[in-house]
């Protein structure tokens, strides 16, 4: 491991003061009081955050069912807390909380510090300080009875490909259909995880993404994520499209080109384009998840495609404790491209390979404990490549992957939670490009953390977390341009941040 | 003709009697209201009409309510009501309140004595109102709803089967406008109760005895900033406030005045006022 220079120390030092110069001012203001301006739901609804939150922005049960129930009260039809405005006009009847009442935002921002054994040239560096980072304005709430809606617009400084205000998530959901609670449909923008078992990622505390670039294929990659890996893709050599010319967002040189085994993918994508249904029907403990969204072919000319994907989690209570299991099934047609590049520039497979993805999770919160993992294993076809593509041929290929992410968080006292987490992931794909490769390209990855989190006030999120990369202990070149393989580059990560929401 | 003048005589002296005793009972009414002004029932300063559409009270509509708490209530007051459900705990760790043990026959929120069972209309105010900060408000469920939870929960404590007219605080005259004077007495009272010694000098709940506070189940429970108007737990109208003095918190810190008052009620009212003003 190299030493640290003296430039980098110093900046870590001016990193540091100036995290203490802006949170002590925080620090300062929300312990003389509490604080009076938190996120719209605990507006409209004057209750604590803690109500539906373990600790903002993660969700306990009782969140989790204001999110099922379309951001309305378990329970209830209508998420009017108090007398709503009436608009006027010919059709007299629309009616509208006070805009306090359903828009939020949500600033995060933070101080990284990454130690990597190489970083590639020409990629865009980890910055040291990152403030504010992320920026998220809410509108979420109730049009009137059994509609609701959500929308989140975003500021991302870290990602230069999309540094402006974006609309994130989109969704309108219809509720109550058929009996209370018995079905609600969502369309448009939204995380098909939402409602897993496993916390997703808006519900984490910030969460650190890769650093790399992705139009070109193998993709560059200066720092992998500090992510639950099992969501990840976990596929090396897989690309979004084939390689005609003049096909958008399919070939080399667009943004997305490439699929990094790292981000975040298919069911557990951030975002994705679509409808559900979701409900119980048989009593309160049941609830089903079926889901349609739509993504573009990998094929040379690609086509609209519609993976599909089913979710059943069972709910079980106890005397202070909430104890589920979630498990799904995400189908992908004709979803990536297999690629090998030999250094004369890609070459695609005869065709683009459908993928599979299942998963379990549990989740376990008892007092002060809140416990969750899940494990979640990929399939893709077997690559064909023929035609004399001689090279694509010769490489090897592994059609299976798996990740598992688990995290511990316990609540010490009010204010203060302390966590830890493991992921690990065994990745697939590409393995050698040719026989004579003495490292096998798809290596696996794990990532062991602690974090420490101080609430001076419950909408505001202090914390620390380190991570330490348990496979960094070895150098593994990637055999392409002899660069320090991603999945062991970085050796650890530490970060100081502060997540708010108001 | 002596038939008729008779039976017209009997008829007159009947009239004249049962004037006379209407007469003499209004006006004992009146003046027995007029000396106390004094109102018997739930004092619940929330629209009415919900309250005329109730349901009956049976095994049926006790069973639906079960339903109704199953969904709504189970994650923070549990599966058997004790207040132990999953979400107790991150609600509120080392400060009261945690969410009430709805089986132990003690409420908060009550329109009755001390020590005594709520009305139904005081619980069907708790689910409609919720406690700021803490319990969401129920507004959205049908008031039908409301109901049949409220015969779920008076089915889990037997005694609500044997009081069937519980003793309410009487609500003695009505709201004395503010004014400086009012205020004034107002301030006078607070002194002389000991207000101060839990919720401070200037009422922002830093009074020498509150970080010892602490509720039946031993949880630290910090006195109410009443310079923090909505933030009450129990209201901020007028007669909220009124009702609190007077009933008190039962498992709470919060005693009942109701016997200090007994006389001077209109000390409440000005009592009252000064709280209110503390927010202003």
């Amino acid at each position: 491991m190299k030493k640290a220079t003296f430039w980098q120390k110093a900046r870590c030092l001016a990193s540091s003061v100036l995290l203490a110069v802006l949170t002590i001012p925080i620090l300062f203001i929300t312990s003389v009081k509490e604080a009076e301006a938190v996120p719209s739901f605990a507006r409209k609804y004057d209750m604590s955050c803690n109500v539906c939150h373990t600790r903002q922005p993660r969700l306990n049960p009782y969140g989790q069912r204001f999110l099922e129930n379309g951001y309305q009260l378990p329970g209830t039809a209508d998420g009017g807390r108090k007398e709503k405005h009436l608009l006027g006009g010919e059709l007299n009847g629309a009616t509208l909380d006070s805009i306090s009442n359903y828009m939020a935002v949500r600033l995060r921002a933070d101080i990284q510090q990454g130690s990597l054994r190489e970083k590639v040239d020409g990629v865009s560096e980890d910055p040291d300080i990152i403030f504010p980072r992320t920026v998220n304005i809410f509108f979420a709430g109730t049009a009137t009875k059994d509609i609701s809606f959500f929308f989140e617009t975003e500021y991302d400084t870290q990602d230069p490909a999309e540094s402006a205000m974006i609309f994130e998530r989109s969704i309108l959901m219809f509720d109550n259909l058929f009996r209370p609670g018995n079905g609600t449909i969502k369309v448009g923008r939204f995380d098909p995880s939402s409602l897993y078992s496993f916390p997703t990622h808006r519900q984490q505390l910030n969460p650190i993404k890769p650093i790399a670039e992705t139009d070109a294929f193998p993709p560059a990659i200066n720092r992998i994520p500090v992510l639950p890996l099992a969501f990840s893709a976990k596929m090396f050599g897989l690309t979004t499209g084939g390689l005609a010319a003049g096909v958008a967002n399919a070939q080399p040189g667009t943004e997305g080109f490439a699929i990094l085994p790292f981000e975040p993918y298919l069911f557990n994508a951030p975002v994705q384009r679509g409808m559900s249904l979701h409900g119980r029907v048989l009593g309160n403990s049941l609830l089903y998840q079926v889901g349609l969204v739509q993504g573009m072919t990998a094929e040379e000319t690609p086509q609209t495609r519609w993976d599909t994907y089913v979710m059943l989690r069972y709910d079980i209570q106890g005397a202070f404790s909430n104890f589920q299991v979630s498990g799904f099934y995400y189908t992908a047609s004709k979803a990536a491209m297999p690629t090998v590049n030999m250094g004369a520039g890609p070459i695609a497979a005869d065709q683009a390979v459908d993928w599979n993805r299942y998963g379990l999770a549990a989740r376990w919160q008892h007092k002060s404990w809140d416990i969750y993992g899940t494990y979640i294993a990929d399939d893709i076809d077997k690559p064909v490549f023929s035609g004399g593509m001689a090279l694509g041929g010769a490489s090897t290929w592994e059609t299976d992957a798996s990740g598992i992410s688990i995290e511990a968080d316990y609540l010490l006292t009010d204010k203060w939670m302390l966590g830890a987490r493991y992921d690990a992931m065994s990745s697939g794909g590409l393995i050698k490009g040719m026989p004579a490769w003495d490292q096998e390209l798809n290596q696996d990855a794990s990532l062991l953390g602690v974090l420490a989190k101080y609430y001076p006030s419950p909408n505001i999120g202090l914390y620390g977390r380190y991570h330490h990369n348990l496979e960094s202990s070895a150098k593994l070149p990637t055999q392409m341009g002899g660069a320090e393989h991603p999945a062991t580059n970085l050796t650890s990560m530490i970060t100081f941040g502060v997540d708010m929401a108001f | 003709m002596k038939k008729y003048t008779r039976f017209i005589n009997s008829l007159s002296a009947a009239i004249v009697l049962s004037l006379v005793a209407g007469f003499i009972g209004v006006a004992q009414a009146a003046e027995t209201k007029a000396k106390a002004g004094v109102k018997k029932g739930p004092l619940m300063p929330i629209k009415v009409s919900p309250y005329k559409k109730r349901p009956a009270e049976n095994a049926k509509t006790v069973a639906a309510g079960r339903v109704i708490y199953e969904n709504a209530c189970i994650y923070c007051h549990g599966i058997e009501a004790k207040g132990d459900g999953p979400v107790a705990f991150y609600l509120s760790r080392d400060t009261a309140p945690r969410p009430r043990d709805l089986t132990s026959g003690v409420f908060k929120f009550r329109s009755t004595a001390s020590g005594e069972l709520p009305m139904d209309e005081d619980i069907f105010r708790t689910i409609t109102r919720g406690v700021t900060g803490f319990m969401p408000g129920f507004e959205g469920m049908p008031p039908a709803d409301r109901w049949k939870l409220v015969y779920y929960i008076k089915s889990l404590v037997p005694d609500f089967k044997e009081i069937t007219d519980p003793e309410t605080i009487k609500m003695v005259g009505s709201t004395i406008p503010s004014s400086a004077v009012s205020i004034r007495r107002g301030y006078e009272v607070y002194q002389e109760f000991k207000c101060w010694e839990c919720h401070g000098g200037g009422g922002r709940g830093d009074g020498k005895k509150a970080p010892d506070l602490k509720d039946d189940w031993g949880f630290r429970l910090p006195p109410r900033d009443l310079t923090r108007l909505n933030s009450f737990k129990n209201g901020s109208e007028p007669a909220d406030l009124y009702r609190t003095v007077m009933a008190g918190f039962d498992g709470g810190a919060m005693p009942s005045y109701a016997d200090f008052f007994e006389g001077s009620e209109k000390d409440a009212w000005h009592l009252v006022n000064y709280i209110r003003s503390l927010s202003e």
